[in-house]
């Protein structure tokens, strides 16, 4: 809509300063709405609400719009595809392993012999480059190195371990079952740890790792010679917990003595 | 920083923009856009507020909930008629939630549904400043001329209109019938 | 030793630095000895530049050689990371994650740097993000932007916190002249009181951006000085003919059939007024 009249200075200024009548004020504030051109002259002569408050008005609204959107743990990788990937990987690993032991698992241990291996992942997964939102300006930052990568690898394992005990013990599993697998996959984890530290690849160490425990584990099953529930009460006794108990204090231990070498092994 | 222009863009220029466009490119995340928007539309509207709020605190709070909208729902703009009569029937609706602040949950509804366009009175009025109708209304006494301005030109409903100028419901109803009466026997 | 001119003493300094990747020797015994001033590291493309600026920016460890970075040892861990501390890197293709925002992103890498009061992030991300022209777009997604400008989004992570040692390598890649001149001033703050060493294979950026050159090729550290002195290298050893020259190290071609020569003037030829190019091709092949 064109307009066919425009406001004059001394209307625009007496409805700025708030001593227009009522009848005037009405219709400068019915046209103001389509008319740019009066809209402008107004911000330029109104004496009061312009220059220092708009800038005033501005920073405190830009204040408030200024705010990073994505909550820190996201920031700190989980938004990433790499972390993203290993979270849904060991939160379906624990919510099938249940089910599938309950349905079809007399033969094999799935428990024992799968479940320690999503702590592994989420590490190895953790130590990989796509974890990094930030990629390798991080390497050059006062936190590159263990802490950042334990944060990680806390944060999948916390997220899924829960999901494995309660679906194992909602699936009818026997209590020493749906826990017996922490100790051992605490243990692996903190060795897959502690190789961050060396100049091995702690992705293909946890795959070592990894399947070697879960052939060693379900082997004497499958090959019908053990029953699965006596692997399972072996992996739950008492040595073998204490030993896992041992290696994964024992690695920490180690890893938070050369926790230094981390961040330049990442790249070497 | 700041106005100067520091020549990482040459290409930019958001004066030449309409206000749709404007609009258009806040739904694009563009900072820019918003704070173009925000110096051609804050004077008007902070003015136009504090002439229904004396309280400067208040005022300034709703025009920045006016522009924290803008930014957090663009779409909210839906291409049709002045984008200025869009952040008006914000702006207003956010210095009542001021006024208001513990509105229900169905009021706090209410308040979503679309905002009015400029309304058809908006226009009549428009032309009424030297016509008997405005003389009629400069006769009305402020109360009536209060409550008119707020249902017929602010667009409010019955209730948000008795929230603003802080009076019941049925007060704003009677008070409207009134002028109405009062305008009519003056033009007759 | 490669020095440049320092009023307060040496940031940053290096005595036979070398790195080696199997039988590739990517630094060779570079000596450095750097002040307060932006220094360009020129060469061509597998001279060993970014390896050395990762050396630098403490993300890849030496072989052999001593390094010491505003005043600290970068091989012991403590040290290591309280240079890090007043470490800015912008990496060759930095990686950035595309979901976030540019004032995500450099949030993010405040947080990496320690810096944990919010409303000083929120002030510094605009700040650095307004420096490198980015802060109309600070809240789109990093997808959304264009390769200049997440190069910037870089730039402008290195920037945070006001570091006194700024590593950038190729900071200037997809930048056009005007664009080089806004960097200039951004890197000019920094300059003012610390170090900022960055890396090019352009000689007009180094001209542009640098009070410093130092030419790289094949590991080593081969020439010094500034880019007005690269260009006076070439004095009286670069001219213009139709031919081609048998006494020339290197020709090339400028235009319609001229071709440019560095080296040895034949006599009797009028010399051509040097450039930082002609300088840096005549001592870039006195090397070899």
């Amino acid at each position: 809509m064109t307009q066919t009249w425009h406001a004059d200075e001394e209307t625009l200024r007496a409805w700025a300063d708030g001593t227009a009548a009522p009848v005037p004020a009405a219709s400068l504030e019915a046209h103001l709405l389509r008319c740019d051109e009066c809209r402008r002259r107004m911000a330029t002569l109104a004496p009061s609400s312009t220059g220092s408050d708009v800038v005033r008005r501005w920073d405190a609204l830009a204040d408030r719009i200024d705010r990073p959107r994505s909550n820190p743990l996201l920031r700190l990788g989980l938004g990433t595809p790499g972390l993203r990937t290993a979270w849904l990987a060991a939160v379906l690993l624990m919510l099938a392993l249940p089910a599938l032991a309950a349905t079809t698992g007399v033969r094999v241990p799935l428990m024992m012999a799968f479940a320690p291996v999503a702590p592994l992942a989420a590490v190895a997964l953790a130590y990989g480059r796509d974890a990094e939102p930030a990629g390798e300006i991080a390497l050059a930052a006062p936190t590159a190195g263990l802490r950042v990568v334990a944060v990680r690898a806390l944060l999948v394992a916390l997220s899924a371990v829960p999901l494995g005990v309660g679906g194992a013990l909602l699936a009818g599993l026997p209590t020493h079952v749906a826990f017996g697998w922490l100790l051992p996959g605490a243990a692996m984890a903190a060795v897959v740890v502690l190789t961050g530290t060396t100049r091995l690849d702690p992705a293909l160490v946890a795959a070592c790792v990894g399947s070697v425990w879960a052939v060693g584990v379900s082997w004497p099953a499958a090959s019908r010679r053990v029953p699965a529930d006596v692997v399972s009460d072996l992996v739950a006794s008492a040595p073998i917990q204490l030993t896992a108990l041992v290696v994964a204090l024992g690695a920490t231990a180690l890893t938070l003595a050369r926790r230094d070498t981390v961040a330049y092994r990442r790249t070497a | 920083m700041g106005e100067v222009h520091d020549g990482w863009s040459p290409e930019e220029g958001y004066a030449a923009w309409s206000d749709a466009q404007l609009v258009d490119a806040v739904g694009a995340s563009d900072r820019g856009a918003l704070h173009e928007l925000f110096v051609r539309h804050e004077p008007w509207l902070a003015t136009r507020l504090s002439r229904r709020c004396a309280d400067r605190a208040l005022v300034d709070t709703a025009v920045q909930d006016t522009f924290l909208a803008v930014w957090r729902k663009p779409q909210g703009w839906r291409g049709e008629g002045d984008v200025a009569a869009w952040l008006w029937g914000i702006a207003v609706r956010s210095l009542l939630h001021q006024l208001r602040p513990r509105a229900n949950v169905l009021e706090r509804l209410r308040n979503l549904r679309s905002n009015p366009a400029t309304s058809a009175e908006e226009e009549v009025l428009a032309r009424v400043e030297h016509s008997d109708v405005g003389l009629a209304f400069a006769r009305l006494s402020p109360d009536l001329q209060a409550v008119v301005q707020a249902t017929v030109l602010d667009g409010l409903t019955t209730r948000e209109a008795a929230a603003l100028l802080g009076i019941p419901s049925g007060t704003v109803k009677s008070r409207m019938s009134r002028a109405r009466t009062e305008l009519r026997e003056a033009l007759l | 030793m490669t020095t440049t001119h320092t009023t307060t003493g040496t940031l940053l300094a290096a005595g036979a630095l070398t790195k080696r990747f199997g039988p590739l020797t990517a630094v060779d015994h570079v000596d450095l000895a750097l002040g307060r001033g932006v220094v360009g590291l020129l060469g061509p493309n597998g001279a060993g530049k970014t390896t050395l600026l990762r050396i630098l920016a403490t993300v890849l460890a030496p072989d052999e050689g001593s390094l010491s970075l505003l005043g600290m040892d970068p091989a012991r861990p403590s040290s290591r990371t309280e240079i890090r501390r007043h470490l800015g890197y912008l990496p060759q293709s930095p990686s950035l994650y595309a979901g976030f925002t540019p004032l995500e992103m450099v949030d993010y890498v405040a947080i990496l740097k320690e810096h944990t009061d919010r409303d000083w992030r929120r002030r510094e991300a605009r700040n650095v993000l307004e420096a490198v022209g980015l802060g109309d777009r600070m809240h789109k997604r990093i997808r959304t932007l264009s390769g200049g400008m997440k190069q910037r989004v870089a730039l402008a992570a290195a920037l945070i916190g006001s570091p006194d040692l700024l590593v950038l390598d190729e900071p200037a890649t997809g930048l056009d002249p005007e664009q080089r001149i806004a960097l200039r001033s951004v890197l000019a703050e920094t300059a003012d009181r610390g170090c900022v060493v960055l890396s090019t294979h352009n000689t007009a950026e180094v001209a542009a951006l640098c009070q410093h050159v130092l030419v790289m090729d094949r590991g080593r550290i081969c020439w010094s000085g500034t880019p007005t002195d690269l260009a006076a290298e070439a004095e009286g050893r670069v001219w213009e003919s139709d031919a081609e020259e048998p006494t020339a190290l290197r020709s090339w071609l400028t235009g319609p059939g001229r071709r440019r020569h560095v080296g040895a003037l034949p006599a009797g030829t009028t010399p051509a007024v040097p450039t930082v190019d002609d300088g840096y091709l005549l001592v870039t092949r006195l090397s070899r």
